[in-house]
C-alpha cells in the first residue's frame, strides 16, 4: 500500500454557534509518529473523532486506511487502534476479559485471538495480573491495558488521544518505550499531547493547533529552528524587576511571564555575562525546545 | 437529510459481540441482583402482609397477604426488569463509557443500541 494511511482535507466542523474545527488538513505517512498538539479545547479530540468516523464533519474529506470515512468508517476502523483520552475499560471484567471481549468487536474468533493474548499482556506489563480487577489496578497500569486493548486487532494505524495524561514519570517513560516499540514494528501512530518533551521526544512530525486551525506544521527540530531562537536564557528572581530593562535588551527577544524574564538569542553571552554575580536573580540557560514554540505561537496567555 | 433519519437501520450480526459482552456481566452478577431483587419485595410483602394483614383481617374471602402477594408478584418482576435494564444502559452510556470504547472499534451506535435491546 502507497496511499498515505490518514488524508484529511478541508474538515470542519460546527458545534451550534462554536466551529470547533475549521479547515483543517492532515496528511499522515506510512511507519509516521504524528503529534497533534495545541491548548485545551482547540479541537484536537474532535479531529480524531473526525477522522475515524465517529463525527460527522460539516465540510471536508477523510480517507483513512483506503476508505472513506465516515461512510465506510467501519471497515477503516476494522484496521485501526484506538487509546481514548479517558480510560474506558470495562469494570466488571478482569483484564484478560476486557482484551476478550474487546476482540470480539472486531469480530476476532477466539481461537485466532487467544492464542496472542500473553503476548499483549506481557507489552502491557501485565503478565501476572490477568485475573486482577480493573479496580484493583493503578492509573498506569489501566492506561497500559487501555493501550494493549488498542492493539488486539493488530492495527496498522493507532490513534492516541493524550496517551500519558495523568500519569506519573515512571509511567510515562514506560509508555514511551512502548510506543517506540510500536513505530519500530512499522506501525503509524497519530497522537495528541501537552507534553512538548513527548512531542519532541517521540515524534517525527508534529502540527500545531490554535483556535481550530493547524498553525505550524514540520518535524520538531525544523519547528524549533524555523520559529525560535536557538538559546534560552531564563531568569527570576527579586531583583528582576530592575535588571529586566537594561538585561532584556541584551537579548534578540525577550519576553516577560508573570515573574520570569525569557531571553532568545542566537548569541547568549551578552545576558549571560550580565547576570554573573548578581546574587539577587536566579537564571538558566538552556537550548529553545519545542514548548518555547508552543508557547510564541499559541500565546502564553492562559487559554479557557 | 430527514430521509436518513427515517430509512430502516441496516442492522449487522455484529451487535452479538455487545450482547455476549453483557450475558458476560449478567453471569457475574445474576446472584447477587436476583437476591437483592427478591429480598426487596419480600420484606414489604411479609412486613406489610403480616402487619397490616393482621388489622384488615380478611377482605371478601382471601387473605390480605394473599391479595398483597399477587400484586408484589407483577410489580416486583416489571420493576426488577426496567431497573435492571434501564440503569445499566445508563450507566454504560454514561459512568462507565462503554458505548463509547465499543464504537472506537468498527461497530456503530446501531451495533450498541441492537446489542442492548436484544
Amino acid at each position: 500500500m502507497t496511499a498515505a494511511p490518514l488524508h484529511a482535507r478541508g474538515l470542519r466542523k460546527r458545534y451550534g454557534d462554536l466551529e470547533v474545527v475549521a479547515g483543517v488538513d492532515l496528511e499522515i505517512a506510512a511507519g509516521e509518529c504524528f503529534g497533534l498538539l495545541g491548548p485545551n479545547g482547540v479541537g484536537k479530540t474532535t479531529t480524531l473523532k473526525l477522522c475515524l468516523g465517529l463525527l460527522e464533519p460539516d465540510a471536508g474529506a477523510i480517507r483513512l486506511l483506503d476508505h472513506d470515512v465516515p461512510a465506510q468508517a467501519r471497515e477503516a476502523r476494522a484496521r485501526v487502534g484506538v487509546v481514548p483520552q479517558f480510560d474506558n475499560l470495562d469494570p466488571d471484567f478482569s483484564v484478560a476479559e476486557n482484551l476478550l471481549v474487546y476482540s470480539r468487536y472486531f469480530g476476532l474468533p477466539g481461537r485466532e485471538f487467544l492464542p496472542r493474548l500473553p503476548q499483549l499482556l506481557e507489552f502491557a506489563g501485565l503478565a501476572g495480573r490477568t485475573g486482577a480487577k480493573i479496580q484493583t489496578l493503578s492509573g498506569g497500569m489501566k492506561r497500559r491495558l487501555t493501550l494493549a486493548r488498542s492493539l488486539v486487532n493488530d492495527p496498522q494505524l493507532l490513534f492516541m488521544d493524550e496517551p500519558t495524561t495523568g500519569l506519573d514519570p515512571q509511567a510515562r517513560h514506560l509508555i514511551w518505550e512502548r510506543l517506540r516499540q510500536l513505530t519500530q514494528q512499522g506501525r503509524t501512530l497519530v497522537l495528541t499531547t501537552h507534553f512538548m518533551e513527548e512531542a519532541e521526544r517521540l515524534c517525527t512530525r508534529v502540527a500545531i493547533m490554535d483556535k481550530d486551525r493547524v498553525i505550524a506544521e514540520g518535524s520538531p527540530r525544523a519547528l524549533i529552528a524555523r520559529h525560535i531562537e536557538p538559546q534560552v536564557v531564563q531568569v527570576h528572581g527579586q531583583g528582576l524587576d530592575a535588571w529586566a530593562a537594561t538585561g532584556g535588551r541584551l537579548a534578540a527577544r525577550s519576553e516577560r511571564v508573570g515573574e520570569t524574564l525569557f531571553c532568545y538569542a542566537a548569541d547568549p553571552e551578552p545576558v549571560l555575562a550580565a547576570l554573573r554575580g548578581r546574587e539577587d536573580l536566579v537564571y538558566l540557560h538552556r537550548p529553545a525546545n519545542l514548548e518555547d514554540v508552543f508557547l510564541k505561537l499559541t500565546g502564553r496567555d492562559l487559554r479557557d | 437529510m430527514k430521509a436518513r433519519f427515517l430509512a430502516p437501520p441496516a442492522l449487522s450480526l455484529r451487535f452479538v459481540a455487545v450482547w455476549r459482552r453483557h450475558f458476560l456481566v449478567w453471569k457475574k452478577l445474576a446472584i447477587p441482583s436476583i437476591l437483592g431483587n427478591l429480598a426487596d419485595p419480600l420484606l414489604m410483602l411479609f412486613g406489610l402482609g403480616y402487619g397490616l394483614g393482621a388489622v384488615l383481617g380478611n377482605l371478601g374471602g382471601t387473605s390480605y397477604f394473599a391479595f398483597l402477594a399477587g400484586g408484589f408478584l407483577g410489580t416486583a418482576t416489571m420493576y426488577a426488569a426496567t431497573f435492571e435494564a434501564l440503569f445499566s444502559a445508563f450507566s454504560r452510556m454514561h459512568v462507565q463509557k462503554t458505548w463509547e470504547a465499543i464504537v472506537n472499534a468498527p461497530m456503530t451506535l446501531k451495533d450498541v443500541l441492537a446489542g442492548e435491546w436484544a
